[in-house]
Formats: C-alpha cells, sequence, structure tokens
C-alpha cells in the first residue's frame, strides 16, 4: 500500500510494440554479428521494399481491427487495383497517374461498400469481406482471363522500382508517409479517437453522440485504399500486373497488426504497431534466408514468432492485472 | 462456540502494490443469515472469491465445521457443500433451466446424460424454493430475477449447505427483492447458512442474524444484528460520518424547458405527454416493465419513436438519433453503465472528453492538453477517486465511473439530463455524493429527467414524479405528496389518470 512511485524501470509497463521493438533491436544486432552482410544497404533496402506492401495494408487492416472488425477482401482490392491499374495504363490514353488516382477512387468506393453492409445491415464482418473479396477476385480473372498484363512504361515502374539517393525505395517512403498520416488521423483526430471508442464499446460510443455507422464506414473506406497503393506499387514494382497480386496479403497483415499490440476485439492497438510487427516479420523471413535456413521452415517459424508475441501481450495483461 | 460452519481466519491476500485482504477473520454460525456489507473495494468480494477458490490467500486458514479445509479449485469448496449465487449471473443463456440447474454435475446413466431425470430432479429442486418455470425452458427467455433463481437452484443442487448471495438484489425491483428475502428466511428455516452480501441497509437489517462491515480489506465492526443500527454500519463503513443527503423543497420558474407530447413506440409506450420546467429534477417511477427506460431513449433519439412530438423551449425538435438529441443540449447517463457507458479499457480523460472531441480539435488536432485540464477540473470539483487522468476507466469504482459519465454532459454543457437508475450497484457514501451532484446540477439551471426503481431515491430528489405502468403514464404528481406506497398505489390503480 505504499503510495511512493516506483522508479524502477518495468519492461512490462512498456506497451506491447515498444517490447517488440525492443526484441526487434536485440535480434538485428544478433544477425549483424553472425552474418554482417545483414547490415549491408543493399540488404536493407531490399528488406524494406520487400516488407512495404504487405505494411502498408496491414495499417487499413490496424483501422479495421480497432473498430472490431476484419476485412478480409485486402487481397482482393489490392489485385484488382493493380490489374485494372495496369489494364487502363496499357490500353487507353489517359495520364497513368490519372489511372491511378481513379483506381484509388473506385477502390476506397468498395471499401465504403464493405462498410455500408457492415454498418447499415448489420452483418458480420467476416463474412462480409470474405463475400466482396471473392466477388473483387473474381473480378481481376473476369478482367485477366487469368494471364497477365505486360507493356507498363517505364516512367510508371518508377514508382515501384526506384529508390531516393539510391538506397531508400519509393514504396518505403509511402509506407513510412502512411504511418505518419495514419498514425496521426488515430491519434490526433476526433475521427481518429471515435475509432477506438466504436471498437471499445459501440453501444456507449452512440450514445455518446458519435455516428458509428460513418466511423465504420470510413475505416473500411481507409482500409481499402490502403490495399489498393499497395496492389498498385506492387505492380509498378514487376512491371506486370499478375492476377494473384495480393492473394496472399490477408493474414499477414492481420498478423502484422497484432504482433504489434491491436486487439482482434477492437479498441486497442497502434498504427505503428503495424510497422513495427510488419517490420519484425520481414527481418525474421530476411534472417532465414541470409542465415541459409530452409525457406520451407518460414511458415513454422513465422507461427511460432506469432504464438510468442501474443504471449507476451497475455503476460503483460497479467502483470498489470488487467485480468 | 463449537457450532460455526465457517470460520475464516487471518485472510491475507495481496496484489502488487494493493493490500486487498489484510488478516480477515469471518465468522459464520451454523444455520444463521450472515451480513456483509462494505463500499466497493473494501473487499468482501476478494473474501468471498477466496473461499470460493478463485484466489488463493497468501495467508490464514479456513474452517469449515470446525476442520480445516484447503481449497485449490473452485470444484473443491462445491465438492464440500458451500455455493455461490454470484452478482454477475453465469448461466448460458442458450440452454435449458434443468440443463443449467445440472451444468457440472449432470445427472449420468452409463456415461449419458439422462434427461428425463435431469428435468424431474431441476422440478423438484426449483419446487423447493417455490419457483415453478418449465424445465425446458430456454433460459434467455426468462427474465433477470427468474435467471437468478435458477442459479440459486444449481447451487442447492449441489447440496450446498453454506450459501453466498453476491448483492442478489441489486437487478431486482422492490417486489422481487421482497420475495428473495422471505425465500432467504425460508432456507434459513430448513437448516441452510447463508453470508448474504448487499449494498442495502434496510434488507440486512431485516433479515440477517449478524453483521460484518468490512472497510479497505480489514473487518472493521461484527456484531448481532439486533445491537445494530443504521447509523453504526454507514459510520462503519466510510469510516467517518456521512452526510446524508435529505430533501429539499424546491421553488421553480414556470419556465417550459421540454415538452413531449403524445409520444409512443409500437408495442412499448403510447400517449404520453409531460411538460418539464427549467431547473426541474423530474422522476419517472414505476414497476420493472412500466418501460421507463424505453420512454427516454426515444426522446434521446437511441430507439425510433412511431409518433408524437418533441418540444424545446416551445420549438418542435427532430430527434432521430442521440448525435442530434446532444445537438439540443441533452445528455443521457445509461443503466447499464459497462455495456452502455464505458469505454472499459479507455482512459478517464478519454472517456470524459468523448463529447467533446469536436471542440477540442483546433487547427490540425486534439489540443490533449486542454483535453486533461478540463478532466482534472471535474475530477476535482466532483471530487472523483483515480489516479491519473490517463488510467483505464475499468480500474475505477462504480460510483467514480458514474461520476466521470456525469461530467462527460457537464463538461459539454447539456441543459436537458436524462438519469436511467443513476445510483444502482454504487455504494452508500457515492450515492450521497452522487445526489447532492443532482441537487447542485439542478440548482445552477440544468434540468433532470430521473429514472430509478428506488422509490426513496426518486422521492428525495424529485419535485414531480410521473408513474407510469406498463407503457401508460398513470399519473404526474408534486414528490412532496407522495409517500413510497403511493407510488405503486397510482401505478397499479385501474383506468383513469390523475393530474395533480
Amino acid at each position: 500500500m505504499s503510495d511512493r512511485k516506483r522508479i524502477k524501470f518495468n519492461f512490462f509497463s512498456m506497451p506491447t510494440e515498444g517490447i517488440i521493438f525492443c526484441v526487434l533491436i536485440i535480434m538485428c544486432i544478433i544477425l549483424t554479428m553472425l552474418k554482417p552482410a545483414f547490415a549491408s544497404g543493399y540488404n536493407l533496402s531490399t528488406l524494406i521494399r520487400t516488407i512495404s506492401w504487405t505494411t502498408i495494408v496491414a495499417f487499413g487492416q490496424t483501422l479495421v481491427l480497432l473498430t472490431g472488425g476484419i476485412d478480409l477482401s485486402v487481397a482482393g482490392i489490392a489485385g484488382m487495383s493493380g490489374v485494372v491499374s495496369a489494364y487502363l495504363i496499357v490500353n487507353t490514353n489517359i495520364n497513368p497517374y490519372i489511372c491511378i488516382i481513379l483506381v484509388i477512387a473506385v477502390a476506397f468506393f468498395c471499401g465504403c461498400i464493405n462498410g455500408i453492409l457492415i454498418a447499415k445491415m448489420n452483418m458480420v464482418p467476416f463474412i462480409v469481406t470474405l463475400a466482396t473479396g471473392s466477388i473483387f477476385t473474381g473480378f481481376i480473372y473476369v478482367i485477366t482471363k487469368g494471364s497477365p498484363i505486360l507493356g507498363i512504361p517505364e516512367n510508371v515502374m518508377v514508382i515501384g522500382r526506384g529508390m531516393l539517393f539510391g538506397v531508400i525505395p519509393y514504396p518505403a517512403i509511402i509506407m513510412i508517409l502512411g504511418c505518419i498520416i495514419l498514425g496521426y488521423v488515430t491519434g490526433y483526430t476526433p475521427f481518429g479517437r471515435y475509432i477506438y471508442s466504436v471498437g471499445g464499446n459501440k453501444k456507449a460510443a452512440e450514445i455518446a453522440g458519435i455516428k458509428c455507422d460513418r466511423v465504420i464506414i470510413r475505416s473500411y473506406a481507409l482500409c481499402s485504399l490502403m490495399a489498393s497503393v499497395a496492389g498498385i506499387l506492387i505492380t509498378c514494382r514487376l512491371g506486370t500486373a499478375q492476377p494473384t497480386i495480393g492473394a496472399d496479403w490477408v493474414m499477414p497483415s492481420v498478423t502484422a497488426a497484432c504482433i504489434g499490440g491491436t486487439s482482434l476485439a477492437g479498441g486497442r492497438g497502434k498504427i505503428i504497431g503495424a510497422l513495427v510487427g510488419g517490420v519484425f516479420m520481414g527481418v525474421i523471413s530476411n534472417a532465414i534466408t541470409i542465415l541459409a535456413i530452409s525457406t520451407y521452415w518460414e511458415l513454422v517459424i513465422t507461427g511460432f514468432v506469432i504464438l510468442i508475441a501474443i504471449a507476451i501481450d497475455r503476460l503483460k495483461a497479467l502483470r498489470n492485472h488487467e485480468i | 462456540m463449537g457450532n460455526f460452519i465457517l470460520e475464516m481466519k487471518g485472510i491475507t491476500k495481496e496484489f502488487p502494490g494493493v493490500k486487498a485482504l489484510d488478516g480477515v477473520n469471518l465468522s459464520v454460525c451454523k444455520g444463521e443469515i450472515h451480513g456483509l456489507i462494505g463500499e466497493n473495494g473494501a473487499g468482501k468480494s476478494t473474501l468471498m472469491n477466496v473461499l470460493m477458490g478463485i484466489y488463493k490467500a497468501e495467508t490464514g486458514k479456513i474452517l469449515l465445521n470446525n476442520e480445516e479445509i484447503f481449497i485449490n479449485a473452485p470444484s473443491d469448496v462445491i465438492a464440500k457443500g458451500i455455493g455461490m449465487v454470484p452478482q454477475e449471473l453465469n448461466l448460458n443463456p442458450y440452454i435449458s433451466a434443468a440443463e443449467n440447474i445440472y451444468l457440472g454435475n449432470e445427472i449420468k446413466k452409463y456415461g449419458k446424460i439422462n434427461w428425463k431425470r435431469t428435468r424431474e430432479e431441476a422440478e423438484k429442486v426449483m419446487k423447493s424454493i417455490d419457483f415453478e418455470v418449465e424445465p425446458t425452458e430456454i433460459v434467455m427467455r426468462l427474465s433477470t430475477a427468474r435467471q437468478q433463481m435458477i442459479q440459486l437452484a444449481r447451487v442447492l443442487a449441489t447440496g450446498a449447505e453454506l450459501l453466498i448471495f453476491d448483492e442478489p438484489t441489486a437487478s431486482l425491483t422492490r417486489q422481487e427483492t421482497d420475495i428473495l428475502l422471505k425465500l432467504m428466511k425460508k432456507l434459513q428455516q430448513d437448516g441452510k447458512s447463508i453470508i448474504f452480501i448487499t449494498h442495502h441497509l434496510d434488507e440486512l437489517l431485516a433479515v440477517t442474524d449478524a453483521i460484518t462491515v468490512m472497510r479497505d480489506g480489514k473487518v472493521v465492526f461484527t456484531d448481532e444484528t439486533k445491537n445494530v443500527t443504521e447509523s453504526v454500519l454507514i459510520e462503519n463503513m466510510a469510516g467517518k460520518k456521512v452526510e446524508k443527503q435529505t430533501k429539499v423543497n424546491r421553488k421553480l420558474e414556470n419556465n417550459i424547458i421540454l415538452k413531449i407530447e403524445g409520444l409512443a413506440r409500437k408495442n412499448e409506450f403510447e400517449n404520453v405527454s409531460f411538460e418539464v420546467k427549467k431547473g426541474e429534477i423530474f422522476g419517472i417511477g414505476g414497476l420493472v416493465g412500466s418501460k421507463r427506460t424505453e420512454l427516454i431513449s426515444t426522446i434521446f433519439g437511441i430507439l425510433k419513436k412511431t409518433s408524437g412530438e418533441i418540444f424545446i423551449n416551445g420549438r418542435k425538435v427532430e430527434i432521430n438519433n442521440p448525435f442530434q438529441a446532444i445537438q439540443q443540449g441533452m445528455g443521457f447517463v445509461p443503466e447499464e453503465r459497462r455495456n452502455h457507458g464505458i469505454f472499459p479499457i479507455l482512459s478517464v480523460r478519454e472517456n470524459m472528453v468523448i463529447s467533446l472531441y469536436r471542440q477540442l480539435f483546433k487547427g490540425i488536432k486534439i489540443q490533449k492538453e486542454k483535453a486533461k485540464k478540463i478532466t482534472n477540473e471535474y475530477i476535482e470539483k466532483i471530487r472523483i477517486k483515480t489516479p491519473s487522468t490517463e488510467t483505464a476507466i475499468q480500474s475505477l469504482s462504480g460510483g467514480n465511473q458514474q461520476k466521470v459519465i456525469l461530467s462527460r454532459w457537464m463538461a459539454k454543457k447539456s441543459r436537458i439530463m436524462f438519469l436511467d437508475e443513476p445510483t444502482r450497484g454504487i455504494d452508500v457514501n457515492a450515492k450521497n455524493e452522487i445526489y447532492s451532484l443532482i441537487y447542485e446540477l439542478a440548482n445552477q439551471g440544468m434540468t433532470i429527467i430521473i429514472v430509478s426503481s428506488e422509490h426513496e431515491e426518486l422521492l428525495l430528489l424529485a419535485d414531480r414524479i410521473m408513474i407510469m405502468h406498463e407503457g401508460k403514464v398513470k399519473g404526474i404528481v408534486e414528490a412532496a405528496d407522495l409517500e413510497q406506497q403511493d407510488i405503486l398505489e397510482i401505478a397499479l390503480r385501474l383506468g383513469g389518470d390523475i393530474n395533480e
């Protein structure tokens, strides 16, 4: 019953993303000691570009998770955005950048549809986005008939391939920008704080005068927007629009958010957490490559890492008597 | 004295930084009803959780029938004949009454559940407490009071000799409470011993044989009920003299701020009309099922009305959702604080300023410092006990959570405040603080509409009381002319209205 404040440093009093960040730094130091090549400019810039796609999707996913929902349609949205933008760029005379903006706008609209179905019609997010995701993915195959779209001009591919100062890939810059903007939105704007309150207790949010439907719809719309950006970026990186773009981004986007401390129950988490989680997963995958471990082990190791990350979160809750 | 059924000796339980129980002794005689009372956070629930094997105490021993028992898990305790009717019922709402009663204690034959006997036995147990419900009825369809009876039946089905009732009357109406208290007396006659936890002193004084008062993790008082008075209990609970709010007869100007005309909602209430003056405390009373919560929820735009009109300061307003209601200067403190009021994992600050974010958003961001300042202002002004503005609200006591929600609307400068059962589950001390706060707000010109099932509360606070029964207004009367039983009488009177 002492009122004295303990100044003692407590590992578990740090936010989850902070703990994961510390673990990440330790991991990087060990990796550098084992294989100095890890810290080379080339490796790091490849690493950061590889993680940027899923991490950008994870930012959007975090918004949706914060409202207490989940968006499984990000794969469909990303793939459709890549394919449609490539189709427009290759087959029409419209300025490529206008094509891209157009496609992002359409994706935003698709996200609105997700949100409307969930908020206004009270349907379950898991099923709604599973269904719409299937519809979007289906359109990709309808448009492409299964074959990739080739012939994206060099000056457009720069978005996905270029580097600032020769080391920082453009997609990574967009990822950082996304993190800053969405981090600011969630932390410092009424809309952002409403996301937390809707996820924390929807009924209470309504009584407090928050238009919950609007908050939910906007969250899904922003999530689709982020997925669309990622889909277009990777299309530019590859120079062709593959129908399979984004197909395996759904679970990694959720995983990155969760490793970074976002709760699937809603109301708890941070955008920066998704960045830390994304980098964390990227480093593990990179470590497997440079330590020459068989890539077949990657899924096994990733699975264990997720369990450990969640265990840390529970341990933290236990220590702080949240349960 | 060899006739103790239960003795807990020197029980200590520590959570990091908090000594939740500090050398607690509790002795319960065989066949007695033993009252346990104390403010929220006094340690009553922790003590019972130790007894039920949910927490493990650091020191101390527990004797059952003069024999020391060692408890490792809740199942040990149940096997020894101790059973608890918890405050938060833990029934499975989707399965039948009979299955719930024998859940975890299934009647089996050759390894499979014998449904026929389960139903028969369940019926027998229910009959023993004068409770009749089809054993096959799905629990979800029963009222809270009836669900509680099923919970009690479950405890009796395990053959418990010592029953613990943890605030069983918190969500019951007056009549239901009376029935339950009678039932406890009957169980006592059948030879059961009972530990009865409640916030209601009158209930304690009515049925118990002995009372123990806890404060800050210690037992501060224990005596036979016949030697005890209400004020002794209150003083011991609070550790000081409590200022009890007294009735104030207030003079109001005839300045109508809110007028409801012919409001109706299909299958719930119909033709509700009333006027409320500026600064008035307007009570709405009646029995459970009178649709009072639905009425104020409809005025506030949470539910949709079927017909009727709402006027504020003589001007007709359209309210279709809470957002519009708040724009009209209304505020709402819901009955179910945990489910509808607070954002449990968010901080005290966010819970308080959530409705202010639009005003606080200046330039490009929310002014967090200003939000903190406002929060601190109210923490000081209405004495909210919290370690800081950034503490998660779920770790505060019920009374303090309620104060945070009240200050949400005070900070929003609401002119008309709806309070739905504002003191439910709140201890005596915090209750009186909330009463004086309500008076203070009304004196400052805030109009307060309060729904309460505690008639003393309405009579204490309200200037006028509207009495409803099954969705109809039965009368609007000056509170000064009323006695408690009048409310019931008016509610149950057939036909015609009376207006003052």
